[in-house]
């Protein structure tokens, strides 16, 4: 047993940014749904002692004896894949454009496109990182020590091909099952590209007023990522 | 069928929901810049209402963990008071410290019972250490927290322990009334005697619902303490007092027409005329002997037959029926009433002076009890323009005494103990007395941390004042009962927890700790510079205070504000040490109640399960 709890030692790390968003991201999610609870306890809705089936929250029941749940109803995020709260890979994948929007500009790597699901970073991920794992699954090169093998004269996060795009994309796109509309995988290459542009561009920016209209322009983004996601399931 | 929630720390989890919605819910109406909930009832009734226990009764509440957290929280408020708000925000904010240390700790130690364990240990912290802590390390500064800003208390503590307590409660305006009426209420009441016990304050706690009276339709200003006792009913026949000076009182307990028989005597009775007459009889009889007895005033606590009235006015008495019967005990008490021979229906007092009110429409009476020492009974008349504001300002009322009455009992308690301690240890100086008793300070250096210079006997006495005689809220202050209102206290037990005593469980109070100072500091979220100054100011004194620094070297006329309104000595605030620490330590209970639940099980209730005689029934017909 203390031979196992030292190797243990040995293998624990601090939470990795990834986690800390998830965690962060989790804590606020709370939080708003706490501060939903508490406004409608004092509109007269009753607090019951059960908890919702699909998320957990305690549910709500208002004066005609109908149930509610604040988070389903009002938060909506359990279906959202781009909330890191929930979804790891999204978490990941929101860490990952940080880093590479604070990175210098690599050496370049005609060959590295083909690299897949990598090829939009290539720092390890945390190995208990599920969501990641089940989305990143894929052919893995050998040799991971060379940061960011990208084409050069384009930003590092822009992937020269639409098609390297795909295995990135959250988790539902792997699973097949869904079918997806070109329109609507387009539109939302679209958004992802300039949002990505606009988080880059908001690194960079040295004006109040800049920051505020980039700050709007991925709020935007990121609405019209939801429509879409809710257009494919629907 | 019972559901089971259960899953990984699940009373963590859900305590943390419950109870963050619940902070969510009071969060908006702490201190005396909060708002005040609204409620509204289907008959249209409303309550404007900012006392935390109120609104949290009010809430519909059906989750267990709910309940249990309010159950804790009336707990609380019968033994304090206080502090019903702040429970709940302290308490949110330790759960969601638990949740931290145990997400931050070591995932091969990690195990379902760790929140469990925390919260053991906590509890056993305040079992064991907090006392110390406070003790030894919050009470000596509190008494010279004020000395070092140059506020001279002496005399004025009550004042501003009821201001303290009354501003979060009440509106402002009613707050400068309120004030100042209680305190008159105490000195009337203990009769400005020296009295260092806590028998005024437990009388006025204790006796508080029977000695005001509330009028609904007056502007507030129009409050006052009356002397003597006020009952809320007007007289049924009123004949003024033929002189000024003690008068006598007949206390009648059941209807005067009513005739009573004696065990084991005989009544015949022939036709229900000859019971007529007979009850008429007796009647008359007993109220010939109350005659004899030269009575001015009549009271009943039932209600009396018209004859009876007719005859009070015949022979010029005044009249007073249903009467409160535990306003007439105490009035019996106050004035010890005593059984006249032969007439056992009967009780005998001496009034003052009997007296008709007209506060806002009606009519009520004053009866006055003649003075002989505490205690002297006076009456306070709450007015107030609407029946909301009026049960604030009663409820703040109430709320102040039972305060008031905590805090005496704890101070003149630990006094009690201390004082036996220094009996006790006479023969040793004052600094093994005060190693003895500082025992956990293993390291000497930490002495110096804990322990200030103890303000002498001598300089105290030319502090004060020339000959003025010991006030019981002085002795109070002088003994660190207070502390100023704004946070005073947080700061202290922060910085006492963390730098006082490195032994004991080290977790627990920095988990403590921290959870005290981001509750504040939440509080003034919305203000965090004037939080980062006041920290940096108070900790500056504070160090100060530990050199032992004078009082006079700091220079009169100290700009240091204790509270983050700026407010001058006349308006100063102060709390009591006792209810704040009765606060924590009731948290930690709740904490460790809480976290001690394994599984929360669903049982549906009956009305729920879907009735099966229905469709038999309907079988068998068509049958």
């Amino acid at each position: 047993m203390a031979l196992n709890a030292e190797e243990e030692d040995f293998e624990w790390e601090p939470p990795t940014e990834a986690e800390m968003k998830v965690i962060q991201a989790r804590r606020e999610r709370q939080d708003k749904i706490s501060k939903l609870m508490g406004d409608y306890l004092l509109k007269g809705y009753k607090m019951l002692g059960e908890c919702c089936e699909l998320c957990g929250t305690i549910l709500l029941q208002d004066k005609q004896k109908k149930n509610y749940c604040v988070a389903c109803q009002e938060l909506d995020s359990d279906i959202d894949k781009d909330n890191p709260a929930l979804n790891a890979q999204a978490a990941l994948s929101q860490v990952r454009e940080r880093q590479l929007a604070i990175q210098p500009l690599p050496e370049a790597n005609g060959g590295s496109s083909s690299d897949g699901p990598l090829s939009i970073t290539g720092l390890p991920r945390p190995e208990h990182c599920e969501g990641a794992a089940s989305g990143l699954r894929g052919p893995l090169p050998s040799s991971q020590p060379t940061p960011i093998p990208v084409p050069s004269g384009s930003p590092c996060f822009l992937p020269p091909a639409n098609s390297t795009l795909q295995p990135a994309q959250p988790a539902s796109a792997l699973t097949g099952s869904v079918q997806q509309h070109p329109a609507l995988t387009h539109a939302e290459e679209a958004v992802l590209h300039k949002l990505r542009w606009a988080t880059q561009e908001l690194q960079h920016a040295a004006s109040v007023e800049a920051c505020v209209q980039l700050c709007s322009l991925i709020r935007g983004c990121a609405d019209s990522l939801r429509s879409l996601k809710e257009l494919r399931l629907s | 069928m019972a559901k089971t929630c259960v899953s990984e720390s699940a009373s963590l989890q859900a305590s943390l929901s419950v109870v963050g919605a619940l902070e969510c819910v009071v969060r908006r109406c702490v201190g005396p810049e909060g708002g005040s909930v609204l409620f509204t009832k289907d008959t249209g009734e409303t309550l404007i209402t900012r006392h935390g226990q109120r609104i949290l009764t009010s809430l519909h509440l059906d989750h267990p963990i709910a309940r249990m957290v309010l159950e804790c929280v009336c707990a609380h408020d019968r033994v304090t008071a206080d502090g019903s708000k702040s429970f709940i925000l302290l308490l949110a904010t330790l759960l969601r410290g638990i949740r931290d240390s145990v997400n931050r700790q070591h995932k091969a130690t990690w195990n379902l019972a760790t929140p469990r364990n925390l919260a053991n240990r906590l509890l056993a912290f305040c079992w064991k250490e907090l006392d110390d802590v406070i003790d030894h390390c919050v009470v000596p500064y509190a008494s010279s927290l004020f000395l070092l800003n140059g506020y001279r208390l002496e005399g004025r503590v009550l004042p501003a322990l009821v201001r303290g307590y009354v501003a979060g409660r009440v509106g402002i305006g009613q707050a400068e009334i309120l004030t100042p009426l209680l305190c008159e209420l105490y000195n009337k009441v203990s009769d400005e005697q020296d009295h260092l016990t806590e028998e005024p304050i437990a009388f006025l706690n204790s006796n508080f619902s029977l000695l005001h009276i509330t009028v609904s339709g007056l502007p507030t200003g129009r409050s006052q303490v009356v002397e003597g006792i006020v009952f809320a009913r007007d007289w049924s026949v009123w004949r003024e007092a033929p002189h000024c000076g003690p008068v006598k009182a007949l206390i009648v307990s059941q209807c005067l027409d009513k005739p009573l028989a004696a065990v084991g005597e005989n009544v015949s009775i022939c036709f229900q005329q000859d019971w007529l007459l007979h009850s008429e009889r007796i009647m008359e009889a007993r109220l010939a002997a109350m005659l004899s007895l030269q009575a001015h005033v009549v009271l009943s606590s039932v209600k009396q037959p018209e004859r009876m009235l007719e005859w009070a006015r015949e022979n010029s008495l005044a009249v007073l029926e249903c009467m409160d019967s535990e306003q007439l005990e105490l009035l019996c008490q106050l004035t010890a009433a005593d059984t006249p021979p032969l007439q056992p229906m009967l009780r005998v007092v001496m009034l003052s002076f009997y007296r008709r009110l007209h506060p806002g429409g009606g009519g009520v009476a004053q009866l006055g009890i003649p003075c002989c020492g505490f205690p002297h009974a006076h009456t306070l008349v709450l007015c107030a323009p609407t029946a909301g504001a009026l049960e604030q300002s009663m409820c703040a009322s109430r709320g102040t005494f039972a305060m008031l009455q905590h805090l005496c009992h704890a101070v003149l308690r630990r006094t009690e103990q201390t004082s036996e301690t220094h009996t006790l240890n006479d023969s040793c100086t004052r600094e093994t007395e005060r190693d003895g008793v500082c025992e956990a300070c293993e390291n000497h250096d930490h002495h110096d941390q804990c322990h200030i210079p103890l303000p002498d006997q001598s300089s105290s006495g030319q502090s004060r004042g020339p000959a003025s005689p010991p006030d019981l809220w002085d002795v109070i202050l002088k003994a660190g009962g207070v502390l100023p209102v704004g946070g005073a206290f947080e700061f202290l037990l922060h910085h006492s927890l963390l730098h006082c005593c490195n032994h004991g469980d080290t977790q627990s109070r920095r988990l403590l700790a921290e959870a005290i100072l981001s509750m504040f500091r939440s509080l003034h979220s919305h203000k965090p510079r004037y939080f980062l100054q006041h920290h940096t100011h108070f900790m500056s004194k504070l160090q100060i205070m530990k050199l032992g620094h004078a009082v006079r070297e700091l220079g009169s006329g100290s700009e240091f504000r204790l509270a983050l309104r700026p407010e001058g000595p006349a308006s100063l605030c102060v709390e009591s040490v006792c209810s704040k620490h009765q606060l924590v330590v009731s948290v930690l209970q709740c904490v460790s109640r809480l976290l001690c639940v394994g599984a929360i099980l669903y049982i549906p209730s009956l009305a729920q399960r879907p009735l099966t005689t229905c469709s038999e029934e309907s079988e068998e017909e068509n049958i």
